[in-house]
């Protein structure tokens, strides 16, 4: 049984996860498909290579990563749907993979391409159903879902067909949905995908008061890297199946920024502008857009030979978007990232 | 937490939400059950042909062969309204929606299984029970008979296509495979097992459970035998023994990631 | 071949090729079909050898032939009702607006690519389990070709009576009751199981007076059992039939899309 003190035990521990995948080969064609059955080749692919951290109860972290980079394999070994080769995570104090339906009842979920709404019927009856499938007692459920109905403002649309809902009003139901059982740790993934301006400052204010009243942790991914700036304040990397950082939001600004936006007009119009460490994003004439490895050429540096070729009218000196700075560590990699500056 | 009874309670709520949920399209749910049941008393013209003719098929009578329908269309229908998705599980392991199963406190065999309602179904055990009383000689006790042999033959239904539905979780693509086991048995059962002998025979009574979804039930209601019912009893209780057995394997499987067709 | 015949034949092969796409789904009609073969030749053995059973002029062995040609037929034709549903549905069959005969006809060719392929696989399958099961049937070359012919009408004469039924989606929400009910009539009227010689005669008298009866059971039969009294009766009779549904939907397209054009569509 689990009994748990303040501070006790942590809402999630990994050490070590490594998964590997076993992708059957098969050539194409006829001769491939036997040849496929009588001695399959099979190859090992690593999905997810040793990573190790902890997540604190009421965290609300970023867990983002380019594609393929191993986040949905880390994702279905912490809600126990894949089992590691190697390595050990906790969740709420259980092993994801060996009490799965008993952890099932405490996380929630919200995945991008699966909908928890019935589609052809008003989400109130996919609440009432999913208080059946979670066993939550009558005045239990009928409190709850009258605070989650107020909460998310779904009053006005319970009754409507989902088929028939906005994409934010659809997501505002799926959310709550995801905490009518009163989860401790909630999965996000892709929470705000699709969604205007207006409906993605909805949802990510909802989650905060969430987790905020009720101290629920928050797992998320998102390619959205406004969602991470708003709501985390941890974010984690992931690339190629290893942790390849893991950082606070203001962190990650900056001590990884290393590459800076001049926008600069020139008196004069020069031909070309060429210099190590420096790219030029875009030349028109008198106005040049480049963006300075601060790494390989200072600012100084950059200024002064601009100022050898022309006169400057006017300058603009910019952080990148941190999408940039996200990419930018995608690419570098593990080493060169951790290696830091 | 767990238990046959919590289980059951489960069963039944998600069949009354399909239900309620079915009946929002009322044209759609009356015309698929009357249609069903039009379809299914249509078969019986055939026999009604031949049995102009003839009094009996070695040993099988009009009756007889009017009750093996019955049995057949309440188990079938039985199956598919209360478990609807059993004719596709391979599909649904194939293409990993048992994710969206696996991340809920519930057994995800059965909850998958219960997740949709086939309404048609409806129609097939209307069928069956109209049948029975219409044409065949029918008492209390015969009826009651009728009820407790179609459940059995439902449960081995529903465990059989559990059995083929999970060979998807070894070769990947199985729902074809699924599909023509499942057509076989139903094909089969339309016909009494006099015209069948040797292998065919043994076949019927084993890898494609004929016998014990039909004949067996149907020789029970023509005279009952405390010995061949428990016989139907004991086959259920292997199949449904089997079939979690098969399942629980398979799932281990694809909780490694390692399927054919892995969505990684 | 003039330029208009070149590419009806065109569009034949095109779809042909199409649907060799869809070879899962026709291996499991073939298991069905085979399935089916086998459970009637043990039925008819058995009932060859009951008392009181007999059908004028066809013994087990003429009943299993019988069976694979009907079935041949029955599992043989192919579906486009729900293409044709979605065309009126969304107004695409509007394109041929000033050209009837020209959608009816490009429809008509589309089946036949499928259907001739589907009926090639199916005599062959069903001649091999046949002839395993309970051998040869007396039959020769002329009667073959006979056969073929009425075959070839029935295909046609089911492909009309779908089309009619299709084209009622100008006006019905769902068309699919209609082809189910023409299923099970194809199954009573047809004679898809049993030729009308089993059925009791008032039966079969209803039954032959209906379309459905020159889709199965007379070229069926005619396979099994060659008279030219009844080739002769029974082609003339497709012909008319071919005549009069041929005219039915004509009318039927032209209305339908009428009320297309009234009703923006």
């Amino acid at each position: 049984m689990l009994m748990r003190q303040v501070g006790d035990v942590r809402a999630i521990e990994v050490s070590g996860l490594t998964k590997v995948f076993e992708v059957r080969e098969k050539s194409p064609g006829l001769a491939g498909s036997v040849r496929a059955i009588v001695s399959p080749s099979v190859r090992e692919v690593q999905a997810v290579n040793g990573i190790s951290f902890q997540v604190d109860e009421g965290e609300m972290l970023a867990f983002i990563g380019p594609n393929g980079a191993g986040k949905s394999t880390t994702i279905k070994m912490l809600t126990g749907i894949l089992y590691p080769t190697q390595g050990r995570a906790t969740v709420l104090g259980v092993t994801p993979w060996e009490d799965r339906q008993r952890l099932a009842g405490r996380i929630g979920c919200v995945f991008g391409q699966r909908s928890q709404l019935w589609y052809h019927l008003p989400p109130c009856d996919t609440f009432e159903l999913l208080a059946h499938v979670y066993d939550i007692p009558k005045p239990v459920y009928c409190d709850r879902l009258n605070m989650l109905v107020d909460r998310f403002e779904l009053g006005e649309f319970m009754r409507t067909p989902v088929r028939k809902l906005s994409l934010g009003q659809r997501m505002r139901c799926e959310i709550a949905a995801s905490l009518l059982h009163g989860p401790r740790v909630l999965f996000l993934d892709e929470p705000t995908i699709g969604l205007d301006v207006v409906a993605k400052r909805a949802i990510r204010e909802l989650i905060r008061q969430m987790n905020r009243e009720e101290g629920v942790t928050v797992f998320l991914t998102s390619h959205d890297v406004g969602d991470m700036e708003e709501l985390c304040r941890r974010v984690m990397i992931i690339s190629h199946g290893e942790l390849i950082l893991d950082t606070s939001v203001s962190a990650l600004r900056r001590d990884y920024l290393r590459f800076k936006i001049v926008r600069v007009r020139l008196a004069d119009a020069i031909d070309r502008f060429e210099m190590r460490g420096v790219t030029v994003a875009k030349h028109k004439q008198t106005n040049l857009k480049l963006s300075v490895d601060t790494d390989v050429a200072s600012i100084d540096d950059v200024l002064t030979e601009l100022m050898r070729h022309a006169r400057i009218a006017d300058i603009t000196i910019a952080d990148p978007p941190t999408e940039q700075v996200i990419a930018d560590i995608y690419g570098r990699g593990a080493s060169e990232a951790l290696g830091g500056r | 937490m767990g238990g046959a009874a919590w289980e059951a309670g489960f069963v039944w709520e998600h069949f009354k939400f399909n239900l309620a949920s079915a009946m929002e399209y009322k044209w759609s749910f009356v015309s698929q059950v009357v249609f069903m049941v039009l379809n299914d008393f249509l078969l019986l013209f055939f026999w009604w042909l031949i049995f102009g003719k003839v009094q009996d098929i070695g040993g099988w009578t009009f009756a007889d062969v009017i009750a093996m329908h019955a049995v057949l269309a309440a188990a079938y229908g039985l199956s598919v309204s209360v478990f609807g998705n059993v004719n596709r599980l391979a599909r649904i392991i194939a293409e990993g929606q048992l994710d969206y199963y696996l991340l809920l406190p519930r057994n995800p065999l059965l909850h998958a299984l219960v997740s949709r309602s086939d309404i048609s179904g409806l129609g097939d055990a209307a069928f069956g029970l109209a049948a029975l009383c219409l044409f065949t000689p029918v008492t209390w006790g015969r009826l009651a008979l009728f009820i407790a042999v179609s459940v059995a033959a439902c449960t081995v239904y529903t465990c059989f296509a559990v059995i083929t539905g999970s060979i998807a979780f070894f070769i990947g693509n199985a729902q074809t495979i699924s599909l023509q086991l499942l057509g076989a048995l139903i094909t089969f059962g339309g016909y009494p097992d006099s015209i069948f002998k040797g292998l065919v025979r043994a076949v019927l009574y084993s890898v494609v459970p004929v016998g014990f979804v039909v004949y067996l039930p149907v020789s029970l209601l023509r005279n009952f035998s405390a010995a061949r019912f428990s016989g139907l009893l004991a086959f259920t209780v292997a199949m449904v023994w089997a079939a979690r057995c098969l399942f629980a394997v398979g799932l281990r499987r694809y909780e490694s990631g390692n399927l054919v067709s892995a969505k990684i | 071949m003039s330029g208009v015949t070149a590419k009806y034949f065109h569009v034949a092969r095109v779809s042909m090729r199409a649907r060799t796409a869809y070879l899962a789904d026709f291996l499991l009609g073939s298991v069905f079909y085979a399935l089916i073969l086998y459970v009637f030749v043990q039925l008819w053995s058995v009932l060859g050898r009951t008392r009181g059973f007999a059908v004028e002029g066809f013994g087990p062995r003429e009943l299993v032939w019988y069976l694979m040609a009907s079935e041949a037929i029955m599992l043989g034709r192919a579906r486009f009702e729900q293409e044709t549903d979605e065309e009126v549905k969304t107004g695409a069959i509007a394109y041929y607006l000033n050209k009837p005969y020209r959608y009816v006809l490009f429809k008509l060719a589309s089946y036949w690519g499928e259907t001739a392929l589907k009926m090639a696989l199916n005599i062959a399958i069903g001649a091999t389990v046949a002839l395993l099961a309970v051998g040869p049937i007396r039959v020769n070359a002329a009667h073959l070709l006979a056969a073929l012919a009425c075959a070839a009408m029935a295909l046609t004469l089911n492909f009309l009576i779908s089309m009619a039924l299709s084209l009622s989606a100008f006006w019905v929400e769902d068309t699919a009751p209609f082809f189910w009910i023409y299923g099970k009539l194809l199954f009573v009227l047809g004679g898809l199981f049993a030729p009308m010689e089993v059925y009791p005669d008032a039966l079969a008298r209803v039954a032959r007076a209906t379309p459905l009866n020159y889709v199965l059971y007379a070229p069926a039969r005619l396979f099994v059992q060659f008279d030219m009294d009844f080739f002769m009766s029974a082609l003339m009779m497709q012909a008319v039939w071919i005549a009069a549904l041929s005219l039915l939907v004509m009318a039927l397209y032209s209305m339908g899309v009428k009320r297309l054009n009234v009703n923006g569509g």
